[in-house]
């Protein structure tokens, strides 16, 4: 407790330093927004992957490899694989459109305003979804760290995040970024390296591939804060408050019940939510039924697509020099994220090996600080404060990522006509209250999703913005016969229809293949947007000017007859449709 | 110049289409479809499909996304090349 303490007060602090560090270097608006693309790749790099580093990866990978097996690994492979598709497909060529959010993009693409405002609404959907399993996963972090009630984590990264935000802005931001990428690394490596040396990952040839059904590994002694019914397959005796009891069939645990169990007992399984059985834990797939593979794919597609529809990701790309610079930072990019992913799963394995009392107590989503507490003594005390150090960077800085897109919608996309004319000093003004107001929505959010897992909710999230955005990006980009219409129809059916899907799953969940698509909505959704766009767009004569448009996009830099583009993407350009000019500049 | 940027693309499409043949058969075929008799298959204690669904794959990427970058900065430098050759010779 006093080493958990220690260090994510040290984060916190650190945080806010090099922060402040950053506000100092920021001396213009353009700092403030876009860090004035000064960020070398390699910065740029660990900043990117500390933003995408979420909760999800850091907490919810782990816990939901613990309760569904290898099959929650498409989590991670979706989430590095979504990378390759923004660095093919989106990256070099929204850096050389000039654009640096979707909306920019959205109303420099079609020369139209309102294009801009219905992209915006996308954003603040996709990253208020986006900020609900890092609230969720602060207020149970916090919980179980200090036995806490839920809200209070929730209250503490939020506040934290709307004051970095709203005094750091782009460039505090990015080195804070950097900083959190290493934090969450280090946190993360560290425990699970040590926990494979000492425990190693079988027990008494049982290893953590093998396809046996949980066993406890000695006594564990489980406290019930909430009463359970639980399913006990083989008959055995455990001790219930002290009193030794013959256990078979169904039975049920009072509230505040102490059970010990003894060495090589079978963990029971809660009937409200029973355990993956050791073979469909080990070998995804292995049941054959073709409902699990299309949920698979779905998930897969929302991510992979869903990337380059991520609001606080496509922004980063901004801050670099030229097209060139953002081929270096993807691929510096994915090498670190990729190599983050070699570790959560460790945790998982250890948990099903040496802690499956987690299964009981519902606590599978923080086995990651859990775990660590294994080694014992001071060493296990000082672990488990490094990985909750981890987790609130991974809070922190994903929340502040996302608040700083939420913030430029807001102001600056959906306010535009209000604060346009305005000068440098109001539009901050409008900036910070954007990013308080922001930043209070998603807290009251968060306080009510604590049902849902969180890798579950950042999935949703990918889901949306594969389905109302991949489109709009990828044809936007690539398709030059889009038209505005198209592009509106498009971005309306696949926002609405995923986030209609979700919102009944998470409302009333439905079972079968209704209940698949509806909760996997991507491998519908996305497939009908495109449809939509390329329908309503099909025959349409286009201008020469959008021809143009789009090759200046894809034409390498050093062929722009104008150096890279050095002026101020402040968004609050008079014209507000800048790329297109600025654009045009480049065709040469 | 313009058949120099146009052969540009066709290198620039060719090289795509060639990373993403590679990534689909990676990310969705191997990881997902033959999932099962990869399993069958272990490497030093790890079962192959799990292995290619945890970290093949991601490092797959990485290599992908590599070769895109650097070859991509190479087509970028042999175009200036041949259009500045062009317009040193006109």
């Amino acid at each position: 407790m006093n080493w958990t303490f220690f260090m994510v007060t040290t984060v916190i602090v650190a945080t806010f330093g090099i922060g402040l560090y950053g506000v100092r270097l920021a001396r213009t608006t353009s700092d403030f927004f876009v860090a004035t693309r000064a960020v070398g790749p390699m910065w740029n790099a660990s900043a990117i992957a500390g933003e995408y580093l979420s909760a999800a990866s850091f907490l919810g990978i782990a816990g939901l490899v613990l309760t569904q097996g290898a099959s929650a690994m498409w989590y991670p492979l979706g989430y590095a694989a979504g990378y390759l598709m923004l660095l093919l497909f989106v990256a070099a060529p929204l850096r050389r459109f000039g654009a640096y959010t979707i909306p920019d993009f959205a109303e420099g693409r079609f020369g139209n305003p309102r294009m801009r405002r219905l992209v915006a609404v996308g954003v603040l959907v996709i990253a208020w979804f986006y900020l609900l399993p890092q609230m969720k996963g602060a207020g149970v972090t916090f919980a179980v760290l200090t036995g806490a009630p839920y809200w209070v984590g929730v209250v503490l990264v939020g506040v934290l995040v709307m004051a970095s935000v709203s005094f750091g802005g782009m460039k505090g931001v990015t080195y804070v970024q950097a900083f959190h990428y290493w934090t969450k690394l280090v946190a993360i490596a560290v425990p699970a390296v040590i926990l494979i040396g000492l425990f190693g990952l079988d027990d008494d040839g049982r290893s953590v591939f093998g396809d046996q059904d949980p066993r406890f590994p000695g006594e564990r002694v489980v406290e019930f804060t909430e009463t359970e019914e639980l399913r006990v397959d083989e008959p055995m005796t455990v001790v219930v408050d002290g009193v030794p009891t013959l256990w078979e069939g169904v039975v049920t645990v009072a509230a505040g019940s102490e059970v010990v169990f003894d060495k090589e007992d079978a963990v029971p399984q809660p009937v409200d939510r029973p355990l993956a059985d050791g073979y469909s834990w080990a070998l995804p797939f292995s049941d054959r039924k073709p409902l699990h593979l299309v949920a698979a794919i779905s998930l897969l597609l929302a991510t992979v697509l869903g990337t380059m529809g991520l609001p606080h990701i496509l922004v980063r790309f901004y801050t670099n020099r030229d097209g060139a610079s953002s081929r270096r930072t993807a691929v510096g990019t994915l090498a670190l994220v990729g190599f983050f992913y070699l570790f959560p799963w460790i945790y998982a394995a250890m948990g099903r090996l040496w802690m499956p009392e987690l299964y009981l107590t519902g606590e599978t989503e923080v086995v990651v600080l859990s775990v660590p507490g294994l080694v014992g003594g001071s060493g296990g005390s000082f672990l488990t404060g490094l990985v909750a150090a981890g987790a609130f960077s991974a809070f922190l800085s994903t929340s502040s990522g996302l608040l700083v897109s939420v913030a430029g919608a807001l102001s600056h996309d959906l306010a535009g006509t209000l604060v346009r004319d305005a000068d440098d000093r109001r539009r901050l003004q409008a900036f910070r209250l954007a990013a308080v107001v922001g930043g209070l929505v998603a807290m009251g959010l968060g306080l009510v999703v604590r049902p849902y897992e969180i890798n579950v909710l950042v999935g949703w999230a990918f889901a949306i913005a594969a389905s109302a955005f991949c489109p709009l990006l990828i044809l936007g980009i690539w398709w030059p016969r889009l038209t505005m219409r198209g592009a509106v129809a498009g971005v309306i059916v696949g926002g609405i229809t995923s986030t209609t899907a979700i919102l009944v799953t998470m409302i009333e969940p439905q079972t079968g293949w209704i209940g698949v698509f509806l909760a996997q909505p991507a491998i519908v959704t996305v497939p009908l947007a495109f449809a939509v766009m390329a329908a309503l767009s099909w025959g349409r004569s286009v201008s020469d000017d959008v021809e143009s448009l789009l090759l200046g996009m894809h034409n390498p830099d050093r062929m722009s007859r104008t150096a890279p583009l050095d002026r101020s993407p402040t968004p609050n350009d008079r014209s507000s449709n800048t790329a297109v000019p600025r654009a045009r500049r480049t065709i040469g | 110049m313009d058949e120099h940027i146009a052969e540009y693309w066709r290198k620039n499409v060719r090289l795509k289409v060639i990373l993403l043949t590679i990534w689909g058969v990676v990310s969705l075929l191997l990881s997902i479809l033959l999932v099962e008799q990869l399993n069958q298959v272990s490497l030093g204690g790890f079962p192959l499909g799990f292995w290619m669904a945890q970290q093949g794959s991601i490092f797959t990427f990485v290599i992908l996304i590599f070769v895109y970058a650097s070859t991509m900065d190479r087509y970028d430098a042999e175009l200036e090349a041949k259009v500045n050759g062009d317009r040193a010779s006109s």
